[in-house]
């Protein structure tokens, strides 16, 4: 038995002091009078006694609402005897790597939490939530420890990023909790707040080697070239197996290279063009086997789809592309194409980015531009200098991932002109800086603040900009992170894409709603054949098990409104029930009592 | 206003009834009762010796024929009577827990009087402890009367005097009513009835009691107070139902016994609904209404 606002208890005193208060009053405060005492005399009892209070049937049905209102009011759960707790599973893919003790991190978060379960939270109600792919609960509603414990085994990685610390805001805002147990390899910084107490539970990890596939793409040549990245201390030596994807989905091996990957660098495979007809490819480390040295297979593997040259980025600007540094970004994924060009004679991209540039028409394909020209044909911007503050910030967008109003607030550009189809992102006291549209069905993304040249750590606010822009607009152009269904471009989710081929060996679950597990997907076309789209995965800092970056829990976290996350109580509407049930009983007996006075009856 | 009670069908069946004394008695003008005073009546009284000055259209010949005396037939006149209607005023009669005792003393009061008049008898009705009495010959003057019940009254009236004092401004012998609970000692109860005697008054006493009155136990009463009195006192430890119903009849009992001692009619509605209906039938069977 638990109560979510304990203080409404106070209401059942009170209350029933008010109700007796009243109802001595009305029943014997004022005597009421009588024809004569002529006979009544001898039944009359002697002063001085305290009188007795009989109750009527009426008083006891109030007192039994008071009380039912004051449990409904003070969320009343027969659920465990103890508080509430929210314990929180970090079941990101990095979970699934291979520790020292031959056991998945994931396994260890899972003992942790059940250890949790039989000591700390055994006389608690538990709702159990996973952080991955979204932060949500496994649980209906708040169960008992061992409910929870069972619910427990069902649970398992999942692809998705493993931002805790965005995740915590939400959870620390929930009022319905007592404490917050989060099960997670990441340490934690500050594990106290203002309301919650948050307890971490000590998985203990040591450092873990880790060798991943950071992109693949096809050359010019149609050599297919496969990028490597080694996170440990030492070099590793792998075996890279690439396949060939038939249009019925199977794989067709081609060919094995090794390769040794130095440690924290990156190194580059090259396979020939291999015989024969497919959709896509498919490269996945074969050795060496899960173990000390590459503790994650979930890295292990990467997706490229040859039904559109989605690798390739076609970059509009009056600067070469190391100038712009884009080189860095996009690699063999771009094709500088010259102002003349694009007019005249456009090659087929994916994508196009213009920088301080416009065309003169409108492109087909997802489009990103920056700091267009005043005197543009389509989309304009109008240089400021002067300081600006922020009016708008969809924080909501991915644009924005990893970002905060403060990190852009200093950057000069140019208010953008954008017709109806544009909603900004960000918007300052002058105007939108940043726009997001579909001109003409075309995903369009403008910046009115000067993103290029690319610069990495010299620049980090807008070299994640940047990179979050194109990994939006474009999600083949690297072969970077996981593209959830719902980042898509909303012009080719039509019809739900299938998947043609994906790797069932790894140690994920996939969520139905997004397309979450990596492999080759068919976008239904409007005017032709489907389209054959890879969704690949990397993440540096997830593959990474070298540095465990740690999770901070400030006071100051932003809170969403209580109201929001408050959680239904299953023993409310019950209660409300038998409370106008009552509510009824007592109107009909106020009628009849009514009635007997009318009828001269007292 | 008159009560609800009597309303215009209650006052024409009220119309059609008659008070009757069950004696003559010497009233005051011409009526429908059979007087004491002798005189050029219909109903034959006795012979006397003939004197003169007599209307020899009184002698009786077939008489003088067989006595060889001259005897004259003396008849007794027919006058109205004096209709005395007293309600206990008190608050004990006013008390409307349980039933509206006084609702229905005030349409039976006005009910025979309305009785009376109808047969041109005089009527004097008066309400004890609020000091209202009124005294009416006609019946254009009945509606008159029913302002006598809407006053207030004394708190704690004396009863035996103030019915004393009414009693001995009445003018003439005739009938009286007396309406009233009767909750009170018996000994006040024989002054009254000693006063209505010694005045040769035809007497009826009606007792009314509300349900409160016969069955107080019933009441989820804890606080009370007597309205006549001031008297607060608690209920607190109930009222045993058997002890009160014998300590009732016993008091009626005794009511009864003072009352019929001294020839007075005692009568005692069941309930308080109908109070033109116990005018036509309790009273007819007591013989006050023929």
């Amino acid at each position: 038995m638990s109560f979510l606002y304990p203080l409404a208890l106070l209401g059942i005193p009170i209350g029933t002091g008010i109700l007796l208060v009243i109802y001595r009053r009305v029943s014997s405060g004022e005597p009421t009078e009588v024809p004569t005492l002529f006979l009544l005399s001898h039944f009359i009892s002697e002063g001085g006694k305290p009188r007795r209070f009989f109750p009527p049937l009426r008083f006891l049905f109030e007192l039994l609402m008071l009380l039912l209102l004051s449990l409904a009011a003070a969320g009343f759960s027969f659920l465990g005897s103890g508080g509430r707790a929210i314990l929180v599973i970090d079941n990101r893919f990095q979970t699934s790597a291979i520790t020292r003790e031959s056991s998945t991190i994931f396994e260890t978060v899972v003992e942790r939490a059940k250890e949790a379960l039989r000591t700390n939270l055994e006389k608690d109600s538990v709702l159990v939530m996973v952080t991955t792919p979204r932060l949500a609960p496994v649980t209906d509603g708040f169960v008992s420890s061992a409910s929870a414990a069972t619910t427990l085994a069902s649970i398992k990685p999942a692809y998705g990023a493993g931002e805790i610390k965005m995740k915590l805001p939400s959870l620390l805002s929930r009022e319905d909790t007592d404490k917050i147990v989060i099960s997670s390899p990441s340490p934690i910084e500050q594990s106290v707040t203002d309301r919650t107490r948050v307890i971490l539970l000590p998985v203990g990890l040591t450092p873990l080697s880790n060798v991943a596939v950071e992109k693949m793409w096809v050359d010019p040549t149609k050599e297919v070239s496969v990028k490597l990245r080694a996170f440990s201390e030492e070099k590793i030596s792998v075996t890279v197996g690439l396949s060939l994807i038939s249009s019925d989905g199977s794989k067709r091996s081609t060919e094995r290279r090794e390769i040794v990957v130095e440690p924290n660098t990156s190194s580059t495979l090259t396979f020939p063009p291999p015989s024969g007809e497919g959709i896509g490819y498919f490269a996945r480390i074969e050795s060496p086997e899960i173990g000390p040295d590459n503790s994650l297979r979930a890295d292990d593997e990467s997706w490229l789809s040859m039904g559109r040259p989605a690798s390739t980025i076609g970059v509009v600007s009056h600067l070469s592309a190391k100038q712009l540094g884009l080189d860095r970004v996009l690699g063999g994924a771009l094709e500088e194409i010259s102002p003349t060009q694009i007019e005249e004679n456009p090659p087929r991209v994916a994508g196009w980015i213009f920088h301080r540039l416009s065309p003169q028409r409108p492109k087909t394909k997802p489009s990103l531009y920056i700091l267009p020209p005043p005197d543009a044909p389509l989309i304009r911007s109008t240089p400021f200098s002067a300081p600006w503050s922020v009016a708008i910030w969809e924080g909501a967008s991915p644009l924005f991932r990893y970002l905060s109003p403060d990190t852009i607030l200093g950057v000069g550009g140019a208010v953008l002109e954008t017709g109806g189809a544009f909603s900004p992102l960000l918007r300052g006291d002058q105007g939108s800086i940043i726009a997001e549209g579909f001109p003409y069905g075309t995903h369009t993304v403008v910046m009115g603040c000067e993103a290029l040249p690319f610069l990495g750590a010299g620049n980090p606010s807008l070299s994640i900009l940047l990179l979050n822009t194109i990994n939006h607009l474009f999600p083949n152009a690297t072969a970077g992170e996981l593209s959830p269904y719902s980042l898509l471009p909303r012009t080719e989710l039509g019809e739900k894409p299938r998947y043609l081929a994906y790797s069932s060996e790894l140690p994920v679950v996939a969520d139905p709603h997004t397309l979450s597990v990596p492999g080759l997907i068919a976008i239904p076309s409007m005017d032709g054949p489907d389209d054959v789209r890879a969704i690949t995965f990397f993440d540096e800092s997830e593959s990474n098990l070298f540095g465990q970056r740690a999770i901070s829990i400030s006071t100051s976290e932003t809170m969403i409104s209580p109201k929001e996350n408050r959680a239904i109580n299953s023993t409310i509407p019950s209660i409300i029930t038998i409370l106008l049930g009552l509510m009824c009983i007592d109107g009909a007996l106020a009628i009849r009592s009514r009635s007997n006075i009318k009828r001269g009856r007292a | 206003m008159l009560p609800t009670y009597l309303d215009e069908t209650a006052l024409r069946s009220l119309g059609l009834l008659t008070l009757r004394s069950r004696r003559a008695l010497l009233g005051v003008t011409q009526g429908i009762h059979v007087s004491l005073k002798r005189g050029h009546g219909i109903e034959f009284s006795d012979y006397r010796n003939y004197q003169p000055g007599d209307n020899p259209r009184d002698i009786d010949w077939n008489l003088y024929a067989r006595s060889d005396r001259m005897y004259v037939k003396t008849f007794n006149e027919e006058q109205n009577l004096a209709v005395y209607i007293i309600v206990d005023g008190s608050r004990s009669m006013r008390c409307s827990i349980g039933e509206d005792k006084w609702s229905f003393a005030a349409s039976l009061a006005l009910g025979i009087a309305y009785v009376a008049l109808s047969q041109r008898d005089e009527v004097s009705l008066a309400v004890l402890g609020a000091g209202a009495a009124f005294r009416i010959k006609s019946l254009s003057s009945f509606r008159q009367l029913a302002p006598l019940f809407s006053g207030t009254s004394d708190n704690n009236p004396d009863l035996a005097t103030t019915f004393r004092a009414f009693v001995a401004r009445t003018r003439a012998p005739g009938i009286l009513i007396f309406i009233s609970d009767f909750l009170y000692p018996t000994e006040t109860l024989e002054e009254v009835s000693y006063q209505a005697r010694s005045k040769n008054l035809d007497t009826t006493f009606i007792q009314v009691l509300s349900d409160f009155d016969r069955h107080p136990y019933d009441y989820p009463l804890d606080d009370i107070f007597d309205g006549e009195t001031g008297i607060r006192a608690s209920l607190a430890s109930g009222i045993d139902s058997s002890d009160f119903d014998t300590m009732l009849t016993s008091h009626n009992r005794a009511v009864e016994n003072v009352v019929t001692g001294s020839m007075i009619r005692f009568v005692t509605p069941a309930d308080l609904t109908d109070p033109v209906s116990f005018i036509g039938a309790n009273l007819r069977d007591v013989g006050l209404i023929g």
